[in-house]
């Protein structure tokens, strides 16, 4: 116990920085628990028979791993990665325990520590990978079903659009925050209960199963509820439907666990014995596999012990190093979500009857999900000149810089073209009221046309930022050899401006036109956008008090 | 021995083979049995240690993978293109009762699981169009019917129907509406409502003999055209057969009216059709009739003024008689239709020559003014064929500017009395006019001339030279009586100092009063 206390404080400045990270995203906020669960399992270990003899390998390769573990946190320090050194402190914990108590004490903690994993979120940004194929996924199946049902609707992308009512596949509908607390629900009913590998494995696969249904289930309730004039998409009735998804979720984990339980067998059928009793017709005693005997395990070598003890030592200096590495404002245990941060109606008059021939033909207030890609809350301001039409709009809160992009992507859009125009080159080009980088996208749908997409976030002080994600980080099929590339420039990177000031609050236009729009229908759009955004900035730091609004 | 020996040596080899021939034969009989028994072994010890317990709880579970499996293979069942063979029938069912937003989503879903679907497409860009969503609309119809490409038959033909619909079309727009029914002609080439689009499209920009060709192809599905067809091969010179054609209008029309006596538009068609045949008295009596159905109609009336006053057209001038009648047919043509400027037109024409005709036309627009029927043009032509510039005339004029102040020719009468009056307000007529000419679109260049001169003479009594100039020159060619026009110009050519335009106006005022 004392040599992993010891293991442990090696990891402590990373650890610290890796817990921050992942409750600061909301499907890990479950993570709150892992305490009390952490202790109901260990609890188990300690009455556990103990049988500390081992075989020399077991105790061999624990060093080994122990060994990988220390280079593992040793590289996570240097280069300031909290992800790296969550997956050593599983292999220094493996290490440890094999290489004191061999193979049978790593097979007494092995439920502990496979549940520990839930810590480890998928690498290089898989897990945003999984949310965007879920949300597909569910979206699809949440179409086919309403077919079923006999609910007409249209279904792209992550929209299942109602007469009247296009409902966005958000994160929160998308299951990914229900997946990551049931399949750590299930991971430690499985290691509680002390299942089967099979079983613990069957119950995993179905659990994600069940998240699909869950999931489905909830936006196909949604639907039908909204066909029979109940509108359950957003507030505290969505709020309700979810809960109690989850309540009935939780409570088919359970069952799922019975029925496995009921299903499998209570040990395996052995190959061998088929094998025997086919051959033979009998299952001789001989061809039983005897257990190993006391004879064949041997005192651990001192050598080993020694080995460990001296690598043990190792960690805490590690742990001191990375105290000279660290940045140099840790990040807040619970980040703040803005789910309650809203701005004032700012109503059809605070923008002009028409701008530039475009006309002002309608001003709505949109209401999501808290969580939906395109913001909380959403003010807008429709214009039209002929067959295009504009749509402005303000769309709050977001916790970060905001890829617009990609929602649209989401929606059905192809993007065919996408880029961030710098300030500098916005000002050559001759427009006025320019304030900051714009993002900007070309747009194209089948039966829809074309489309141009500009857009931009500020933050409370005003500052102005715009992000493509996909510049930033490369092409897709890249991603992953990028992200292993970047390794160390998160610490760099992050000093290296003034810090932000969320929530974020982002301005969009976006037009929509039957073919792309030529150069100069984009050059007269760009100026409106500009012209619109600096009108409605204004009003906005007014109402947040900013010291910049008199600029 | 040696046999013997052989023999059981025989024997022996012959019992090796059936043994071996027996395992051949029994072994895998005797391997699946003790398979089988083992696991028939397996099972047994598996549901004694089964607890019934572990099922009851796992049973919502198994209720789910049902629903789950149940809807699974729903899917499977369902192909795509049912799927979206019932989204487009829904669609177009909400496209008829006018329900866009919902139409559009629904059409948009069945394009979508069948792309290949042209009717969905086509049925889509109709409802984007209903819903406002012109561009969407432009983008699906670019698709299925390009401006310069083969398309789709029945969008080339909505497309060409959408542009003719429009309230101001250009040359351009015209166009494009012929090359989109052209499109659909080269894939349909029999299309009637393409052809009879085409051949009106042909008929409005007066290529006659285009006309009639597309409409002769048209009328028998579309009998609607007939009077159309008698019109344009009347006007490519062929009467006989007009005649023809409109006899069958009539007969369509007339069968029509008759099948439905509120049926407004073959009521107006029918009446259009005797009228061409120059029908008159039956083109007056089928619009009557029409009357005693819908009284307040005016369609109807201003179609019956119309065949009063071109049948008071057809009467002789000369004739005192003809005369009578002629002011019997504009005053009931008033009565019809009190805002017809061509019952003004005629009326002031009529009393153009002082008679007992022009005495009782006075007296009836009188009465008309004492009666409260058709006030303000009764005063127009009183105020118009009064002593121009008398009291009575400025009189007449302002009571029918009172009463419509926004009418051009009322307006323009009137700046021209008060001009020419005792006490002439020439600031006030060009105010007048000035308002009128900015107003003027242009549609009709004979009143668009007549304003100019007004203004122009306007603008010779107030010495503004130059503009007066402007204007006379540009009315010249656009008015009937020249004589003023030329001697306000001679006027003005000899205060700026050129004499010799003057004189060669004034020459041209001379001839043509020896014209006269």
């Amino acid at each position: 116990m004392a040599a992993l206390t010891v293991v442990g404080i090696g990891f402590l400045p990373l650890s610290y920085w890796h817990i921050a990270h992942l409750l600061n995203k909301p499907h890990y906020q479950f993570l709150f628990l892992l305490p009390v669960a952490v202790w109901m399992l260990a609890l188990d270990i300690t009455t556990a028979e103990d049988d500390s003899s081992g075989d020399l390998w077991g105790h061999v390769l624990g060093l080994a791993v122990l060994i990988t573990g220390l280079a593992g946190l040793t590289v996570a320090a240097w280069y300031w990665s909290p992800w790296l050194a969550a997956v050593s402190l599983m292999f220094a914990g493996a290490g440890l325990v094999s290489a004191r108590e061999g193979w049978p004490g790593f097979r007494r903690v092995f439920p502990l520590w496979a549940f520990f994993w839930i810590i480890v979120p998928l690498p290089f940004g898989l897990d945003e990978d999984l949310i965007v194929r879920l949300r597909a996924l569910t979206t699809r199946i949440s179409s086919s079903v309403l077919d079923q049902l006999g609910v007409f609707h249209d279904s792209y992308a992550n929209i299942i659009e109602l007469p009247g009512k296009p409902l966005f596949i958000a994160d929160a509908c998308s299951g990914i925050h229900s997946l990551y607390v049931l399949l750590a629900a299930a991971l430690f009913l499985a290691a509680y209960l002390r299942r089967s590998l099979m079983h613990a494995v069957l119950l995993l696969v179905s659990t994600f199963l069940l998240v699909l249904v869950e999931n489905t289930l909830r936006i196909v309730l949604v639907a039908v509820l909204w066909t029979h004039q109940s509108d359950f998409s957003t507030g505290w009735k969505h709020e309700f439907l979810g809960i109690l998804l989850f309540v009935v979720s939780m409570a088919l984990v359970l069952s799922t666990d019975q029925l496995l339980a009921f299903l499998l067998p209570n040990k395996m059928p052995s190959l061998r014995n088929l094998y025997y009793r086919v051959r033979w017709g009998i299952v001789p005693e001989a061809a039983v596999r005897p257990k190993r005997s006391s004879a064949r395990s041997s005192p651990v070598p001192a050598w080993l012990v020694n080995a460990t003890t001296g690598l043990v030592a190792f960690f805490p200096v590690v742990g001191l190093g990375q105290l000279f590495r660290m940045p140099e404002s840790p990040p807040p245990l619970i980040a703040e979500l803005y789910d309650d941060f809203r701005l004032k109606e700012f109503g059809r008059e605070s923008m002009p009857d028409e701008i530039d021939g475009f006309r002002l033909e309608s001003y709505d207030t949109v209401d999501r999900v808290f969580g939906d890609p395109l913001g909380q809350a959403s003010q807008q301001w429709k214009y039209r000149s002929g067959l295009v039409s504009v749509m402005i709009s303000v769309d709050y809160p977001y916790t970060g810089v905001h890829d617009l992009c990609e929602c649209y992507s989401a929606m059905g859009w192809h993007i065919s073209d996408r880029s961030v125009v710098s300030e500098e080159v916005l000002r050559e080009q001759k427009y006025a009221g320019v304030d900051g980088p714009v993002g900007v996208g070309h747009l194209e749908r089948e039966t829809f046309g074309g489309g141009l997409l500009l857009f931009n976030l500020i933050d409370q002080a005003g500052h102005t930022e715009a992000l493509i994600k996909a510049l930033a980080r490369g092409d897709a099929d890249q991603r992953a050899s990028r992200r292993l590339e970047s390794f160390g420039s998160e610490s760099s990177a992050s000093n290296a401006k003034s810090e932000p000031v969320p929530p974020w609050i982002q301005f969009q236009m976006f037009a929509r036109t039957s073919g792309p729009p030529d150069r100069e229908l984009q050059h007269r759009l760009t100026q409106f956008f500009l012209t619109a955004r600096q009108r409605l900035k204004t009003a906005i730091l007014s109402e947040l008090g900013s010291d910049l609004s008199s600029e | 021995m040696y046999g013997q020996r052989s023999y059981r040596k025989f024997l022996r080899s012959t019992r090796e083979i059936l043994r071996i021939v027996y395992r051949v034969l029994v072994s895998p009989i005797v391997l699946l049995s003790r398979a089988f028994s083992w696991l028939v072994e397996v099972i047994e010890t598996w549901w004694k240690e089964r607890r019934l317990v572990n099922l009851l709880w796992g049973l919502p579970a198994v209720v789910l993978g049902g629903v789950t499996v149940y809807f699974a293979l729903g899917h499977e069942a369902d192909s795509r293109f049912v799927r979206a063979a019932r989204y487009a029938r829904r669609g177009d069912d909400l496209l008829k009762s006018g329900e866009y937003q919902t139409a559009s989503l629904l059409l948009g879903r069945a394009v979508s699981l069948n792309p290949a679907d042209n009717a969905a497409a086509f049925s889509l860009a109709k409802a984007c169009s209903g819903a406002g969503d012109g561009s969407r609309a432009l983008a699906i119809l670019d698709r299925l019917a390009p401006p310069n490409g083969i398309g789709d038959p029945d969008a080339h033909l909505w497309r060409a129907k959408t542009i003719l619909s429009r309230s101001n079309i250009g040359e351009s727009d015209l166009q494009a509406a012929e090359s989109h029914l052209l499109n659909a002609l080269k894939v349909r080439t029999s299309d009637s409502e393409a052809n009879a689009l085409l051949g009106e499209l042909y008929f409005q920009t007066q290529l006659f003999d285009l006309a009639a060709q597309r409409l002769g192809q048209a009328v028998e599905e579309h009998p609607g055209y007939l009077l159309m067809f008698a019109k344009a091969v009347s006007l490519t010179g062929n009467s006989l057969r007009a005649r023809s054609l409109a006899e069958s209008a009539e007969s369509h029309f007339r069968r029509l009216t008759e099948t439905d006596p509120r049926n407004l538009q073959a009521r107006l068609q029918l009446a259009d059709s005797l009228f061409f045949m120059e029908r008159f008295d039956e083109s007056l009596e089928v619009l009557k009739r029409g009357l005693e159905t819908f009284p307040d109609e005016q369609s109807l009336k201003n179609a019956a003024a119309n065949v009063l006053v071109r049948w008071s057209d057809t009467l002789n001038n000369g004739s005192l008689v003809h005369r009578q009648e002629k002011l019997t047919k504009l005053t009931s043509a008033l009565a019809f239709n009190p805002n017809e400027l061509l019952v003004f037109d005629r009326l002031n024409r009529l009393f153009l020559i002082s008679d007992d005709v022009r005495q009782a036309g006075k007296s009836h627009l009188q009465q008309n003014i004492t009666d409260g029927i058709a006030v303000a043009m009764s005063h127009l032509i009183l105020g118009t064929i009064a002593d121009s510039g008398s009291v009575e005339s400025v009189f007449h004029l302002e009571r029918a500017y009172e009463e419509f102040p926004s009418a051009s020719v009322i307006i323009n009468n009137l700046a021209w009395a008060i001009s020419h009056s005792e006490s002439p307000d020439l600031e006030r007529a060009l105010d007048l006019m000035n308002g009128v000419i900015q107003r003027d679109d242009g549609s009709n260049p004979a009143y668009t001339a007549q304003f100019q001169d007004t203004r122009g003479q306007i603008l010779i009594a107030l010495k503004r030279w130059r503009e007066a100039i402007s204007d006379l020159e540009s009315a010249l060619n656009g008015i009937g009586d020249k004589n003023s026009a030329h001697q306000g110009l001679a006027q003005a050519y000899d205060a700026i100092g050129l004499p010799e335009i003057a004189e060669q106006h004034r020459r041209k005022t001379t001839t043509v009063e020896q014209n006269l």
